[in-house]
């Protein structure tokens, strides 16, 4: 994708991470219908990943050093978790909005979860309406110019 | 009591022997005397008798002498005077009673005593006083006193000292029964049932032995040895208690963590699945639909509703603790099945299956089902652990003596299964929580974390245990080892 030329992209990108297939398909088809463009992360290396370009120089990326409007997590998940990765990026500028989900919902991950600036932290199970509420409002969709 | 009867049986010996010494030597100085007495006697009364016999026999001739001889004997009844010829033969009529050889000084003139027995056997003295009548014959008056008195009193002052010494004895012996049961034998055996008291654990009840004496200060110390056993033990009873109240404590404080890992874990094990149910239902509720779409989220929720049936059945598994159904078990077989089950997952996944089974039998005392069972759940680990394929050993391990960091576990033979792979191994971080419900490091859908803490369980119901070994990004090595069962 080049971003020379997209100062705003249109539609928001959300990047999903969620080690569920099942939950994650869901979510990406909630998401989608909503209007969002989705990257899906099956676990928290490809999470890592994805949010790499965030250590790259702003040289390299141009005017748009965030590629992602919004990043809804599963907190929980093999190999790195979610929470840690989040952690570890703290310390880079123009980290995107987060919504972090739980399966645990204890006052130690809601804690840490604050911590890293989360706008919203969802517990297992919840209505996926009211994720969507909440990402529309933290990343609206715009509408095409 | 014993103690005292052999001193004292010993002081009374010794003082027997004292008094009958004492009694045969004054007794014998007592005779000496009375002796000397009646020579003394027989000499003044023969004196006397020899000047008034002379006299007589000289003016009024030997018929008048020997019938003053006969006076004198009517007057005197203790001593038998008589007229003797010293010459004459013994047995005549004024023939000595004495034997004639012991007269000999008489003849020459010299007064003699001598002790002497008539044919009956009695005792007597015998004093001979010459008497110069007649120049031819030599005369003398014989004075015969028994030594019956002095045989009776001999008898007397025996029977006495006897007396005395039985008297001694027999008050001394009353005197040791009545002060030794009463001194001793009874503060004695108080001591004794409180020392058997104490043996057998009971501290209550001092023991009253009354007086100041070494019983007393021992009756004493006792008590307070007893009292400061019982104050120790009171205080290793409340240590114990107040021990047992901070273990439980912990035990309560542990109990209520695994309770929150497991409700931790049931939530996340159930929460995703529970919220893809959910969130299908709606867009089937809300029909927007196609009928093709409908059906597939209808797949969709049966598919996560039996993924949630599956966690919850190994959860009843692992919580159903029956007791095992105990055989004799060939652990070959055991492997052979196991290998034989999992073989078409392990090719699907590109990992070999490579037993390594030696001759003879290896027999365990086992429930074969649940033993299947727990090496299944560690060969599935295995085959997971290598994404990338590879091989997973199964082998035969053996343990004799203390099972290493089991000391619950009893010392003897043990046989096992080790089952090695080539996978990732395990984090450091991840070595202390393997064996907890619910613990994974898998994704969602390869494991809910029961397999690990399931096959423990089954193990320790048989008396054994797993042990691992594992070295991060080497590989790891899971050892079932099970008691002995010598066929």
């Amino acid at each position: 994708m080049t971003t020379e030329s997209l100062p705003v992209r249109d539609p928001a990108r959300v990047l999903l991470a969620e080690d569920d297939g099942e939950m994650r398909a869901l979510l990406a088809r909630a998401l989608r219908g909503d209007g969002y463009d989705v990257v899906e992360c099956p676990d928290g290396f490809r999470l890592l990943e994805q949010l790499g370009s965030l250590l790259l120089s702003p040289e390299v990326l141009g005017a748009d050093p965030t590629p992602f409007d919004l990043i809804v997590s599963d907190i929980r998940m093999p190999g790195v978790t979610g929470l840690s990765v989040l952690e570890g990026l703290q310390l880079f500028e123009g980290l995107p909005p987060m919504i972090l989900i739980t399966a645990f919902g204890d006052a130690q991950t809601h804690a840490a979860a604050q911590r890293l600036g989360a706008v919203a932290v969802f517990d297992k199970p919840f209505d996926v309406d009211d994720l969507l509420a909440q990402v529309r409002q933290t990343a609206p969709v715009r509408s095409p110019t | 009591m014993k103690v005292a009867v052999k001193l004292v049986s010993v002081v009374m010996l010794g003082i027997v022997l004292l008094l009958a010494i004492e009694a045969h030597l004054s007794l014998r100085h007592e005779t000496e005397l009375y002796q000397a007495d009646m020579r003394h006697d027989a000499h003044l009364l023969g004196q006397a008798m020899k000047g008034l016999v002379a006299d007589a026999w000289r003016t009024s001739g030997p018929q008048r002498a020997l019938e003053l001889v006969g006076d004198a004997n009517r007057e005197e009844r203790s001593v038998r005077i008589r007229w003797v010829w010293l010459d004459a033969l013994r047995g005549d009529d004024y023939g000595p009673r004495a034997a004639s050889e012991k007269l000999a000084p008489a003849a020459r003139g010299r007064e003699v005593s001598v002790d002497d027995r008539d044919e009956e056997g009695n005792h007597y003295l015998r004093t001979y006083v010459p008497v110069p009548v007649d120049s031819h014959r030599p005369g003398a008056i014989e004075l015969s006193e028994p030594y019956s008195v002095l045989e009776g009193y001999r008898r007397a002052t025996i029977a006495r000292k006897l007396g005395v010494i039985g008297g001694l004895v027999a008050g001394s012996g009353l005197a040791v029964v009545l002060l030794g049961t009463g001194l001793i034998a009874r503060p004695l055996q108080r001591l004794i049932e409180k020392a058997r008291r104490v043996g057998r654990g009971d501290l209550s009840g001092p023991v009253r032995v009354g007086g100041n004496d070494e019983f007393g200060e021992l009756a004493s110390a006792v008590n307070t040895m007893c009292e400061q056993l019982a104050g120790a033990r009171e205080q290793a009873r409340r240590e114990t208690a107040a021990r047992i109240a901070a273990v439980e404590q912990l035990c309560h404080a542990d109990r209520l963590a695994t309770v929150g890992r497991l409700a931790s874990g049931i939530a996340h094990e159930l929460g995703t699945p529970l919220n893809v149910v959910w969130a299908r239902a709606k867009l089937i509720r809300d029909g927007a639909l196609s009928p093709a779409e409908t059906r597939e989220n209808a797949g969709i929720i049966t598919s996560q509703s039996e993924r949630m049936t599956t966690t919850i059945r190994q959860l009843l598994d692992f919580a159903r603790r029956s007791p095992p159904d105990v055989t004799a078990v060939d652990l070959r077989d055991v492997v052979r099945r196991t290998a034989d089950l999992l073989a078409p997952l392990g090719h699907k996944q590109g990992v070999d299956l490579h037993v390594d089974a030696p001759g003879g039998p290896l027999t365990v005392k086992a429930d074969a089902r649940r033993i299947d069972q727990a090496l299944t759940n560690l060969v599935v680990n295995a085959i997971q652990a290598m994404p990338r394929g590879g091989k997973v050993e199964l082998g035969f391990v053996r343990s004799s003596g203390p099972p290493p960091g089991k000391p619950d576990l009893a010392e003897g033979r043990y046989l096992g299964i080790a089952v090695s792979d080539h996978g990732n191994g395990v984090a450091r971080e991840d070595a202390g929580r393997l064996f907890e419900p619910f613990f994974t490091t898998k994704g969602a859908a390869e494991g809910t974390g029961l397999g690990l803490s399931i096959a423990q369980t089954i193990v320790e119901e048989h008396g054994g245990w797993i042990d691992v070994a594992s070295e991060p990004g080497k590989g790891s090595c899971f050892s079932i080892y099970l008691p002995h069962h010598p066929s």
